[in-house]
């Protein structure tokens, strides 16, 4: 009973405490290009849960097998493998979506959610939890594309899944300009509510990201404040 | 100077192999499985579009591969050709089939744009823009209605999406020179 | 002719096709990198390098291997791994032999195997076409996207750290501090870039 509950903990954790996009800022770049209509959206975040659930478990399963040196390699190896597969699969199958998506699709390989919940779960845990960590993430990362694209379709198209809404259009909500400010507009959204709850928030894409060590050893002056307790710790 | 031992470099070097030849195994699985359906795929959507701007013909025959096709009826008339091009657009290509038929237009389809901004260049594929190209010459190249300079045939462009109309209209201009070097006089 | 469109090749690269604020490519960097106007320089620096670095390599690839081997589907996992390979390469070169360079590049080619806006690159070259000519682009086009690809990120880079320093010392409402008004900032200065649409084809008609 124990168990299931914290099955179901880790996997409710990326979609609300967690959630990659709104609360950790992971995966930038997709969630500004392809939300520009809710069905790419959807796309975008079926495909991406589909290689975080499967990089997660092999990666997991091949935990101990890794050796430490070469896991990023290792790593990227493997996702860029599953990325690659369900990229076919969705030309196969529904290749309106891979048109749709365009360069984004083959982009997840370098997607910072995957190989963040790689170095940071998946190396760290057992096959099971790592698979229901992965979908929470994707679940996550889904509905936080499905959002903002169905912000941005509706403002800026009138239109939820292709049907008519609304008589107006406000045409740059689906330019880049629009993507950037309803995600400054979400993020503000997710501050405030965390703040009320007590949480503490992130306020710049480096504290979640894979790459942050490598990056506050280099002491480049990336934005991330050194709240952190393991990366302070690290810094010493 | 420090040992250098069997273990420490050869291991990770070997299970990094390992792993992209599984990995690249299973991508070739996959590929095969996957290409014939894909092939077929994009074989419809060409047949598709095909048909949207050669609405008489049943069947078409292959003059040049992915470029020029000659539709026919069912008594193996030629009632039109149908010639697949490729343009830049704003964000990237914009692939058009045009109709021709006694060096007019029947009606052009763009069937790719899908790098074009949504609700603008995207609208190229519209039928409110694409049907503006019906009954134009090939004989006279066209124009944007931006750069009409008082010859040729000019066609409007999709309001604020003028890159984009260029393009198509490009991909237009193209077939149409495919379609007087290869059928032109012949018919 | 060439040259022009060479010209308009680079010119588009930078400024309406800019790889960060048109079309979304290494945001990440681009968010947390640009407090300071140095350190936005050396990102920037080290990313153009890489980036005609990668195209460099991978194209000829990409042409002469897995396209006459029909194993175009390697093309993620290859370039990927080619890219990483690359970086480290790099960085092994730049440490033993022009320290001084690696002291002011080198600290940001860990980062850049992650940067999608690389990868893109790489990948986005392949797929377009030349317009003069109606075919894809040839190999010197190809860099001279990547290079121009680069320096839009620079320009967009410094701009932004510009925008950034000034918004230091402003008043903002609480719930807006961070990230919230960073990407609206983001959002104005991406708005300034649409008013370049159009422009590269004004300055250089190549009919």
């Amino acid at each position: 009973m124990a168990q299931k509950k914290s099955l179901f903990q880790e996997f409710t954790k990326g979609i609300v405490k967690e959630n990659p996009v709104l609360c950790l800022m992971l995966g930038t770049c997709p969630t500004l290009a392809v939300t520009t209509s809710a069905s790419n959206a959807i796309g975008m975040g079926v495909a991406a849960t589909a290689v975080l659930v499967c990089s997660n478990a092999v990666i997991s399963m091949l935990r101990k097998v890794i050796p430490d040196k070469v896991r990023i390699p290792a790593y990227i190896t493997i996702i860029a493998g599953f990325v690659t597969i369900v990229q076919m699969i969705v030309k196969a199958f529904s290749p309106a979506i891979n048109d749709s998506l365009g360069i984004f699709l083959p982009l997840i390989v370098v997607n910072c959610i995957i190989l963040g919940r790689a170095e940071m779960y998946a190396s760290k845990n057992s096959v099971i939890p790592s698979i229901i960590d992965g979908l929470g993430m994707g679940v996550g990362f889904t509905a936080a594309l499905l959002l903002m694209g169905i912000i941005r379709e509706v403002l800026g198209a009138g239109t939820i899944f292709g049907i008519e809404v609304l008589p107006v259009q406000i045409l740059i909500f689906i330019l880049p300009p629009g993507g950037f400010f309803v995600y400054g507009m979400l993020i503000a959204l997710a501050n405030k509510l965390n703040r009320k709850a007590g949480k503490k928030i992130v306020d710049s894409p480096c504290q979640g990201c894979p790459m942050s060590k490598t990056c506050k050893n280099a002491n480049i002056g990336c934005d991330a404040e050194s709240t952190d307790k393991e990366v302070a710790a690290n810094a010493i | 100077m420090k040992k250098i031992s069997f273990k420490a470099v050869f291991i990770p070097v070997i299970s990094l192999f390992i792993i992209c030849a599984v990995m690249t195994a299973a991508l070739a699985i996959t590929n095969g499985v996957t290409a014939t359906k894909i092939a077929e795929n994009e074989a419809q959507s060409q047949q598709e579009s095909m048909t949207i701007v050669c609405p008489d013909a049943v069947e078409f025959e292959e003059i040049t591969a992915d470029v020029l096709y000659a539709g026919k009826d069912g008594s193996g008339n030629i009632v039109g050709y149908a010639i697949s091009t490729v343009a830049n657009g704003y964000g990237g290509q914009v692939k058009v089939m045009t109709g021709i038929k006694d060096g007019e237009i029947i009606n052009i389809d763009v069937y790719y744009n899908d790098d074009e901004t949504p609700g603008l260049g995207k609208n190229t594929s519209n039928e409110d823009f694409t049907s503006r190209f019906k009954g134009l010459f090939t004989n006279y190249s066209i124009v944007v209605d931006k750069d009409y300079a008082g010859n040729g045939q000019k066609v409007d462009a999709v309001t604020s999406s003028t890159i984009s109309s260029r393009a198509v209209i490009a991909a237009v201009n193209e077939a149409c020179e495919i379609y007087n070097a290869e059928i032109g006089g012949e018919q | 002719m060439l040259f022009k469109s060479l010209v308009s090749v680079f010119l588009a690269a930078i400024l309406t096709e800019n790889y960060v604020l048109c079309k979304f490519l290494g945001i990440c960097p681009f968010l947390g990198v640009s407090k300071k106007l140095n350190t936005a320089v050396g990102m920037s620096a080290a990313v153009t390098f890489v980036m005609v670095l990668a195209t460099a390599v991978t194209y000829p690839i990409y042409q002469y291997l897995l396209v006459p081997n029909d194993l175009s589907y390697l093309q993620t996992i290859v370039f990927i791994l080619i890219i990483a390979g690359l970086v480290q390469l790099v960085e092994i070169v730049l440490k033993k032999h022009i320290p001084s360079l690696y002291q002011s590049l080198g600290v940001y080619l860990p980062l850049i195997t992650t940067n999608c806006a690389i990868l893109g690159v790489t990948m986005l070259v392949l797929q377009k076409v030349d317009t003069t000519t109606m075919f894809t682009y040839t190999y010197g086009h190809a860099l001279i996207n990547a290079l121009g690809a680069g320096i839009g990120f620079l320009v967009a880079m410094v701009m932004f750290a510009g925008v950034r320093t000034r918004m230091e010392n402003s008043d903002i409402p609480e719930t807006m501090k961070g990230l919230p008004i960073t990407l609206v900032a983001a959002s104005l200065v991406a708005l300034s870039f649409l008013g370049f649409s159009g422009f590269v084809d004004k300055l250089i008609p190549l009919a």
